[in-house]
């Protein structure tokens, strides 16, 4: 049996030791990252998360492994959530981890000395052995929390930007301006496509420019992409005039032998919207 | 190579990175705004095509030199289901995936090179130059 009540004890009681030995032996140079924090609230903060790790590491001399890895989770979806600890690079954070394992063995060493011919010197390399294991579980579950948090900050950021690239803006009533810029991916071109449908509806549009002073490239998926928002705004009724194709996106397109003959077209967005002023006085 | 820059073609943004790669060689080259345009965009449908048909790939530019004249090449290599009949790729129109089909020989226009080896079930090479003028 590796667990061992007068080992917690003996643990527990170094807790804030720990804390303060590992926060003063800190490397502080690091160039971005918690653990390089000035502010003394997030140094306190950092601290107390440590501290909580020693109280809930030292458990694994007393409880089941279940309920240890249970109790442990909470720490973990924890720090792994942590604002501090998410822009701070995985390799300083694992470095940390292996820091307070080396700590522990430290102290178990410590624990073994005072009382010597206690405890025979397979058992000390027993509860050395649950440390290590205890740290690889808890560093495995970390990484992989973290992970997903990551992807997920990742994901909404990727949504916004989506959002921001693909702004329909109300000129006047019934009309509406969308620009488009840089490189359009079918992921964005899908998302355009929804989007702008969605707008006009909702806004009550009949009339949407399309600027494309900012479309650097057009392939014939982007073109196709175009042609299908025309074809689908043109369905729940609203007209559109494309405007702003640059001179060397002009000639490409044409070599490519893509044809915008059924789409309206004018040289800049104020050519498009004065064309349609003076269609309406009409 | 030192004249020789790759990307691999495995999902989509690797599309755009193949057209960022082939930009700023040209751009290095010397061509003007409408032949980095050009290029782009036969980088552009060629990265597309080995993503849409074969799944992935490679695009290669290489800078190349023959005799007075620079020029870019854009081999792009991939070892998908191939293509059965060239002529019919080659035609205006013709598409499998529901584009507009103006893909292969609307590179073959923006280019001033072009050569197309397929053999089906082992893949598809395609070498396309533009040369500097």
């Amino acid at each position: 049996m590796h667990r061992n009540q007068e080992l917690h004890t003996f643990l527990v009681e170094k807790a804030k030791n720990l804390t303060e030995e590992w926060y003063k032996s800190l490397d502080k140079s690091d160039p971005k990252g918690v653990y390089s924090s000035s502010i003394p609230e997030e140094i306190q903060k950092l601290k107390q998360q440590n501290y909580d790790f020693h109280l809930h590491l030292c458990k694994v001399f007393v409880q089941e492994e279940k309920q240890f890895s249970q109790e442990f989770e909470e720490w973990i979806n924890q720090i792994a959530k942590d604002e501090q600890h998410l822009n701070t690079p995985v390799q300083y954070i694992l470095r940390e981890f292996f820091h307070v394992q080396e700590q522990y063995l430290c102290y178990i060493d410590e624990f073994a000395s005072i009382h010597k011919g206690k405890y025979s010197h397979e058992k000390v390399q027993l509860w050395q052995r649950i440390i290590i294991r205890a740290f690889k579980e808890v560093i495995l579950r970390f990484v992989q929390e973290n992970q997903i948090y990551s992807e997920k900050k990742l994901l909404a950021q990727q949504e916004i930007i989506m959002e921001l690239s693909s702004p329909v803006i109300t000129i006047n009533k019934g009309a509406a301006l969308l620009p488009l810029v840089g490189d359009i991916d079918t992921t964005r071109a899908k998302f355009i496509l929804e989007h702008s449908l969605n707008e006009c509806s909702n806004k009550g549009i009949n009339h949407l420019y399309i600027d494309l002073s900012g479309v650097v490239m057009i392939d014939t998926m982007v073109a196709h992409q175009i042609f299908q928002l025309i074809s689908a705004l043109k369905m729940i009724g609203v007209q559109t005039t494309l405007s702003g194709l640059r001179p060397e996106v002009a000639q490409t397109t044409v070599q490519l032998g893509l044809s915008f003959e059924e789409v309206v077209i004018r040289s800049d967005l104020a050519a498009a919207l004065s064309a349609n002023e003076i269609d309406s006085v009409k | 190579m030192e004249n020789q820059s790759c990307v691999k073609i495995i999902n989509e943004w690797d599309i755009v990175a193949a057209r960022q790669l082939g930009r700023n060689v040209a751009k290095d080259l010397g061509f003007g705004t409408v032949d980095q345009a050009r290029i782009t965009t036969a980088i552009s449908e060629l990265a597309r095509n080995i993503y849409l048909y074969a799944g992935q790939g490679q695009v290669c530019i290489e800078k190349i030199y023959d005799g007075g004249k620079a020029g870019l090449q854009i081999l792009a290599a991939d070892s998908g289901p191939g293509i059965s009949d060239l002529r019919q790729v080659m035609e205006d129109g013709y598409s499998t995936s529901g584009g507009l089909g103006a893909g292969l020989p609307g590179v073959k226009r923006l280019m001033d090179e072009f050569v197309i080896d397929s053999e089906p079930g082992k893949g598809t090479d395609i070498k396309a130059t533009k040369w500097l003028r």
